[in-house]
């Protein structure tokens, strides 16, 4: 089996006296598709934050492949307008930019018509996509994903997990993403970690679904509404 | 020529006010974008204090002034990271705070009386030619300075978190921000007072990003935007006989609603 690209062993995470995440292991594989589920509060958010390495657990070992390429796409961002920011420098603001490179990513993530437009009046699934540009900038072997379809609509997520899938056959580069979208979680991904401040359950989508803890968080919600 | 009889204080106080404004332009630019302007009132206060203390302990008053908002401003910096009291309540109490403890001192001197309306407002015609001399070359190193956090501190500004990916070291380089911004505000003190630096550093940044397409020349624009209040303030100041502080904000102001109009006559912004 291939060294894993980032590591995690018993990883505990508290923060003013409240366990935020307790005993949580996981290993993130080369070209895999991982996604990370779990209710509100659950911890997620916190996980990738230790997972990139921008929070230390406070017990715990991370470990990560050297000189590891990862780009994060992050929730949102809050660009206020008193910044006039172009979405074409932005993508700049890395720490050395190409632009044969930017000129591409922009064709790939289908951005290229938005390149002069302020960051702060783009709407939500544009605002996305330059998200995954930038993200995509660093030439990473993985790709974390923080709730990339939110705040679009069915046909926006869809287009945009296809997205999603091409760029992996193109790159090979593994996905880790945070999202409530189950039918794409058991109809697309390899591995399924779901968390609820510990890993209830983690593994393959058909084991998961069959999974009693699985089951008790979210056979309920979806009786009721789609998240 | 009528401007070749104007007396040489004038010009000083163009030049000092010229350096001021120059540095007010990245600056304000990165408080506005920050949203920090509460912060900066903070270091104004901070700024009576010093000169406060100065007079006291009959140290020069620029040093005081600069080390007394330093200090205001690593402390502010370090409370930051606590996290029972949220940062808009912390930066109200310490601003009152210095600024009663800054009166207090200065009323309660008997052998010198400080001139108070000079602290709040500036006393940018009294400037010397070794104040001249002191503030340009400060100018000189603040403005080496901004340049060298600028790109990091504006790639943390719009995202911390891929900032910190990308090997910035955000924490680091927001400090160095607080303590230029501290220095920046301890030489606007004599130029615009302590009460109204807030408003050279936010309003010329505010009113160019009208037509600014880029972070830079947001901040160029700004500069100028600062300078050509200095100097229309001032000469609104000598022949209409009003305080030069308040006349610069003034011209700033009216600056910043001519943009505007001039703005939203044209066309919808990109907000």
């Amino acid at each position: 089996m291939l060294q894993p690209l980032i590591k995690l062993e018993n990883v505990f995470y508290s923060r003013s006296q409240r366990d935020i995440l307790q005993n949580v292991s996981l290993n993130v594989h080369a070209g895999q598709i991982m996604s990370l589920i779990g209710p509100n509060g659950a911890g997620k958010s916190t996980l990738i934050k230790i997972i990139l390495g921008l929070l230390m657990p406070t017990k715990g070992q991370r470990t990560q492949l050297p000189n590891l390429a990862i780009g994060y796409m992050p929730q949102h961002l809050r660009i206020g307008p008193l910044l006039p920011l172009t979405v074409r420098r932005f993508l700049e603001l890395v720490p050395e930019p190409y632009q044969l490179e930017i000129e591409a990513l922009l064709e790939e993530t289908q951005i290229t018509h938005l390149q002069d437009r302020p960051m702060s009046g783009l709407s939500g699934g544009e605002g996305q996509r330059v998200l995954l540009a930038r993200a995509l900038l660093c030439q990473p072997q993985l790709l974390v994903l923080d709730e990339p379809t939110q705040g679009m609509d069915l046909h926006g997520q869809a287009a945009f997990f296809s997205l999603i899938a091409k760029l992996r056959l193109m790159r090979g580069c593994a996905v880790l993403l945070v999202t409530h979208d189950l039918q794409y979680v058991m109809g697309a991904t390899d591995e399924v970690v779901c968390l609820n401040r510990h890993v209830c359950c983690q593994g393959h989508p058909e084991t998961v679904k069959l999974n009693p803890e699985f089951l008790a968080l979210y056979r309920h919600h979806h009786d009721h509404h789609h998240e | 020529m009528t401007y070749l009889s104007l007396p040489e204080f004038f010009w000083l106080a163009g030049l000092a006010g010229t350096c001021v404004a120059l540095l007010c332009g990245p600056m304000g630019s990165l408080m506005v974008w920050q949203r920090m302007s509460y912060f900066g009132d903070t270091l104004g206060h901070a700024g009576l204090l010093g000169v406060a203390l100065g007079t006291v302990l009959s140290w020069n008053t620029w040093a005081a002034t600069i080390v007394v908002c330093v200090l205001i401003g690593a402390g502010l910096r370090l409370l930051e990271r606590q996290q029972v009291v949220p940062e808009d309540a912390l930066l109200g109490l310490l601003s009152h705070a210095v600024l009663a403890v800054g009166v207090i001192i200065a009323s309660s001197m008997t052998t010198v009386r400080l001139n108070m309306s000079g602290i709040l407002f500036g006393d940018i015609l009294a400037l010397g030619y070794s104040d001249l001399l002191s503030i340009a070359i400060m100018t000189a190193l603040l403005l080496l300075g901004v340049r060298k956090i600028w790109a990091p501190l504006l790639s943390s500004i719009v995202s911390p978190a891929l900032a910190a990916l990308e090997g910035v070291p955000v924490s680091r380089v927001r400090t160095l921000y607080v303590l230029l911004l501290s220095i920046v505000v301890a030489l606007a003190v004599k130029v615009v007072g302590i009460l109204l630096i807030t408003a050279l550093l936010i309003i010329p940044a505010a009113s160019t990003r009208f037509f600014s397409s880029s972070p830079e020349r947001m901040a160029l624009y700004a500069s100028i935007a600062g300078i050509l209040a200095v100097w229309l303030g001032l000469g609104l100041s000598f022949w209409q006989n009003w305080p030069a502080g308040p006349s610069i904000i003034l011209v700033s102001v009216l600056l910043f609603i001519a943009f505007f109009i001039a703005f939203s006559a044209k066309e919808q912004p990109g907000f």
